[in-house]
């Protein structure tokens, strides 16, 4: 690694990583539908070879692999998805350009510059047109089909679906004078174009590759912010919540209509959409940060919702933006999508309330539970809370004191006047809920009672705002977070505790040294 | 494309040769049918051998120990394994073996238990339900050898069998640990279906793809090829290209492994009928097939064929007369116990059957080399035996096994020889055999040096120095 800038206390450092982050499942199946002008995701994705877990996002290019079973899914597609170039003219017209003229080696070599530059995201070198123009030529002989043009391009197509050029954003990048190597315009292009589009650039964006303007800041800014307006970087902003957030879990989940006589089948699915749309209308219709989506009493409930947060009025199946008692509720962690997930079939689950919060809001550093842990003792009707069992079973005086009683039970019991639906409580069993605790951040131990005051502490916290920082280069650089990022992350953290919108810290993420840089000497 | 020269791009002489140097040297990702892919195929035939017992006379090894050759061979002609006089180069034979825990009440079962896993037989269960109390040298080698998927899953060693399935004694080879017996399957239309697929029905669209196929994998090997060479990569983003290439190559040759439409036709027609003794020949012949035709294309290291079942009763048939069940021939009378009349020339009977063994393991022999690569035949790669879970019919010994080795592992093994692995006028346990034999194919132990800690922990370790090439 090498110093590159330093801001504040910890050095900002360049972080080396793959040159051949391969595209993920998603990007692959945006980038096949742009480049192929399809009118829908093909969906061909889906019976893809799926990739190893272990990193939050799945567009960490250090874990992504071309395996022996994800190269045949490569070819089936390729082979399924160039198969109506031979045959519809239609089809092809959306990737021919218009107008071609001269013999068939002009013709086909005007389509291979097109649709390869389109397909690599960058021109292809003249060796490789020279290679592609020759194996267009040979496809009349090599598919036995009669129209030479038509299995040219369905040939051109299925091989270059193929091609390392495709499936992997290479980033070779060039020396430069300092000893760093830089990503070149169009390399730095698609970075950004896959960090907040999760698909191929657009034609502008390929033109800033083209006349260099991209590898200003200026430049780079300008894309980065055009980008951001754009309704395709809703998709990267929900990829991004709905891993952070783990939003998946509310799917799978049920509750005991005996405890909760009004729960329905259609609640989750409420619940997740609710949190999707609160983060939109946060992220671009308020223009707003992570302080916002964590202290805003305004989100987004339909029927189902309103009767679980206890909202008067008429609702129908669609949502509709609304405020919620600021007493009560504040940012996502006080949504259904979250309570409800981590709770029981009947009763609340403090514990993973609070690890979830601890792993994914502060990234804090719990070590993995310990094997064969007891269940919590079972309920003796109305002599005890949740909180005093959980305490009782893991808090101070138990082996369980280090990380429940310091760093998990304070979080989950803020939570405690939720209930395993997401309903406001004051009891529990009978008994008044106790919400007050003390959590201690790197800044300092701070107490809160309930968890609209946690909510405000966490967002004025610089390490809550750091680990979201974290998360957002994990996701727009596509690796892990290295220790040289220490500095970049306290910045960015800096930024958005003073206010700063997600599209800025997005903004100041790619624009950082190490999006576009690596250090010198490789790794 | 023709499949013999495909191998032999394989192996680093058509296809994208500097990239494939450059993979030689490091441990594959996915087996291959390259020069350093090894493997073991175990063929057992059961009731023991016509071998020097009591006043019978040996019919089955050869009349003198040391060089083997075809004229040799030749000569021995009254001895069973004159048949293979045709790869006497290939051989080595290896008297002066015994499995070393007595049975549990039956001896065919105590055999089979022993016979791949030098392992202990079961207390419970006892007679002929009785176990192995060990995994069996197939599994090792299986589970040591047989490259790993992503998601951690990874291919079996082959388990076949040819013949009835009496109920009495069936499976008796592959063990995955003690007392858990790998079931094998005995339909070889199943086995082709689950190894490779069936062949395109359009045999004219199929090369069509296989021919635009190969054109856009060349392609993509050129790139892959000029991205290798960039300078500064990172070793993971090396193993990264590599393994794409792998992948590439695999799947190449996966689709490439068939057999002719015929012989595919044949097994499906086979189907209905494998239960059938009189098919015994034909059923071996066809596993025969798919062993080689899986060995050729790399998808695992290890193999078994069980010919007949626990005391095999196959009415073989000789001279084109079908004769009594071939256990009551091991016991010379009509009857599977100890007292029965007599079966006229039982002895020859037994010598004939331990030819027709012979015949089909030389076409095992022959299907292996019929695999050529660049430094030799499949066949002289690996290791393909022939033995036995008894030594003689009449006293069912468990001494002095009948131990048939062809090809030498890449030169691990002599070859040519016939040699006697007593030590000290003992015979040695078949622990140290079945360790040679895995060390031969690339198993370690657990200190990394070649394999001698298999089998039962309290078997003298070790290999049998004079199977090794010096």
């Amino acid at each position: 690694m090498t110093a590159s800038a330093r801001q504040g206390n910890v050095p900002e450092l360049l972080v080396d990583s793959t040159r051949f982050p391969r595209l993920s499942h998603a990007q692959w199946e945006n980038t096949v539908k742009d480049l192929l002008g399809l009118s829908a995701p093909s969906g061909l994705s889906a019976a893809f070879t799926t990739d190893p877990p272990g990193a939050t996002f799945a567009n960490n290019g250090e874990l992504l692999r071309v395996t022996p079973g994800l190269w045949a899914d490569y070819e089936k597609a390729a082979v399924t998805l160039a198969a109506p170039f031979s045959t519809d003219a239609a089809a092809r017209a959306r990737i021919v350009p218009a107008g071609l003229t001269g013999d068939d080696a002009a013709k086909a070599k005007a389509f291979v510059t097109a649709f390869g530059k389109r397909a690599y995201r960058r021109p292809l070198t003249a060796e490789e047109v020279t290679t592609y123009v020759k194996f267009f030529l040979d496809a009349k002989a090599t598919t036995g089909e009669a129209d030479g043009f038509a299995a040219g391009v369905r040939m051109t197509v299925q091989a270059m679906l193929q091609s390392p050029g495709f499936v992997y954003r290479v980033e070779l990048g060039e020396a430069q004078p300092d000893g760093t190597v830089r990503l070149t315009a169009w390399e730095l292009a698609s970075k950004l174009s896959y960090a907040l589009w999760a698909t191929m650039p657009d034609d502008k964006l390929f033109a800033a590759a083209e006349d260099g303007s991209i590898l200003t800041p200026a430049g780079l800014e300008r894309e980065a912010r055009r980008l951001l307006e754009d309704a395709r970087a809703v998709g990267a902003v929900d990829e991004f919540h709905h891993k952070l957030l783990q939003l998946e879990h509310i799917e799978t989940i049920s509750k005991d209509t005996a405890v909760f006589p009004a729960w329905k089948a259609t609640i989750p699915a409420a619940m997740q959409e609710e949190t999707r749309l609160f983060v939109r209308d946060v992220v671009f219709t308020r223009n707003a940060g992570l302080s916002t989506l964590l202290t805003s009493n305004e989100t987004f409930v339909n029927a189902d919702l309103a009767a679980v947060y206890g909202v008067s009025g008429t609702f129908g199946a669609k949502h509709q933006k609304v405020a919620l008692d600021p007493t009560q509720r504040a940012g996502f962690l006080t949504q259904g999508s979250f309570l409800a997930a981590n709770s029981g079939p009947r009763e609340t689950d403090p514990i993973h309330r609070g690890v979830f919060t601890n792993l994914n809001v502060i990234c804090a550093d719990l070590p993995p539970p310990p094997m064969n842990v007891p269940p919590l003792p079972k309920e003796s009707a109305g002599t005890k809370t949740m909180r005093e069992r959980v305490q009782t079973h893991t808090g101070p005086g138990t082996c369980g004191a280090g990380c429940h009683g310091t760093m998990i039970n304070p979080i989950g019991f803020a939570f405690e006047s939720f209930d395993a639906s997401g309903k406001w409580r004051t009891t529990d069993n009978g008994l008044p809920v106790d919400t007050k605790a003390t959590y201690e951040f790197k800044d300092g131990a701070h107490t809160y009672d309930g968890p609209v005051a946690l909510a405000k502490v966490l967002a004025a916290r610089p390490q809550v705002h750091g680990c979201y920082a974290q998360k957002w280069l994990e996701y727009t650089y596509g690796r892990f977070p290295a220790a040289g990022d220490g500095g970049l992350v306290d910045r960015v953290a800096r930024q958005s505790l003073g206010g700063g919108s997600v599209k800025d810290v997005i903004v100041t993420l790619v624009l950082a040294p190490s999006f576009s840089r690596r250090p010198a000497g490789g790794s | 494309m023709d499949r013999r020269r495909f191998l032999f791009g394989l192996g680093g002489a058509v296809v994208a040769l500097p990239f494939l140097e450059g993979l030689r040297d490091k441990k594959r990702a996915h087996a291959g049918p390259s020069p350093d892919f090894k493997f073991a195929v175990f063929m057992r035939q059961a009731n023991g051998v016509a071998q020097a017992e009591g006043t019978e006379p040996d019919r089955f090894w050869p009349s003198a120990l040391g060089a083997l050759t075809t004229a040799s061979l030749t000569a021995d002609s009254n001895r069973a394994v004159s048949e293979l006089a045709a790869y006497a180069d290939k051989l080595l034979l290896v008297k002066g073996v015994k499995y070393n825990f007595p049975g549990n009440g039956c001896g065919h079962s105590g055999g089979g238990n022993q016979c791949l896993t030098a392992a202990k037989v079961s207390d419970t269960p006892s007679g002929n339900k009785s176990l192995a109390m060990g995994e069996s040298i197939d599994n090792l080698i299986a589970r040591k050898l047989n490259p790993k998927a992503v998601d951690g899953s990874q291919e079996e060693p082959l388990t076949l069998y040819a013949g009835r399935m009496s109920g009495y004694i069936n499976e008796v080879l592959s063990y995955r640990a003690a007392k858990t017996l790998r079931a094998a399957e005995r339909n070889p239309y199943n086995a082709y279906k689950r190894l490779f697929g069936l062949p395109d029905p359009d045999a004219v669209a199929a090369a069509r793809k296989a021919t635009e196929r190969k054109s856009v994998n060349d392609l993509v090997r050129a790139e892959l090829d000029r991205l290798r060479k960039n300078t500064g990569l990172s070793k993971a983003d090396h193993d990264r290209l590599d393994l794409h290439f792998t992948s590439i190559r695999d799947l190449e040759v996966k689709l490439d492994l068939q057999l002719p439409a015929t012989r595919v036709k044949e097994m499906e027609l086979m189907s209905p009928k494998v239960a059938d003794p009189i098919n015994i020949e034909e059923i071996t012949r066809m596993q025969c097939d798919i062993i080689a035709l899986a060995m050729s294309g790399g998808l695992t290291h290890a193999a078994t064929l069980q010919i007949g079942d626990g005391n095999d009763s196959t009415e073989y048939v000789i001279g084109g007369v079908k004769q009594p069940r071939f256990h009551q021939i091991t016991h010379r009378i009509y009857s599977d116990g100890a007292t029965g009349d007599p079966i006229p020339d039982a002895f020859e009977k037994h010598h004939q059957i331990d030819r027709i063994h012979a015949r089909m393991f030389k076409y095992l022999l022959d299907k292996l080399s019929a695999y050529k690569l660049p430094t030799g035949t499949l066949l002289d790669q690996g290791v393909a035996v022939w033995t036995n879970d008894l030594a003689t019919g009449p006293g069912h010994r468990y001494d002095n096994l009948p131990f048939v080795i062809a090809g030498g592992a890449g030169g691990y093994l002599k070859q040519g020889q016939y040699v006697d692995a007593t030590e000290a006028k003992k015979l040695v346990t078949n622990n140290r055999i079945l360790n040679t034999l895995g060390a031969a194919v690339g198993v370690k132990n657990a200190a990394g040096g070649p394999l001698d800690d298999f089998g039962d922990p309290s078997l003298t370790k070790g290999q049998i120095p004079v199977m090794l090439k010096a």
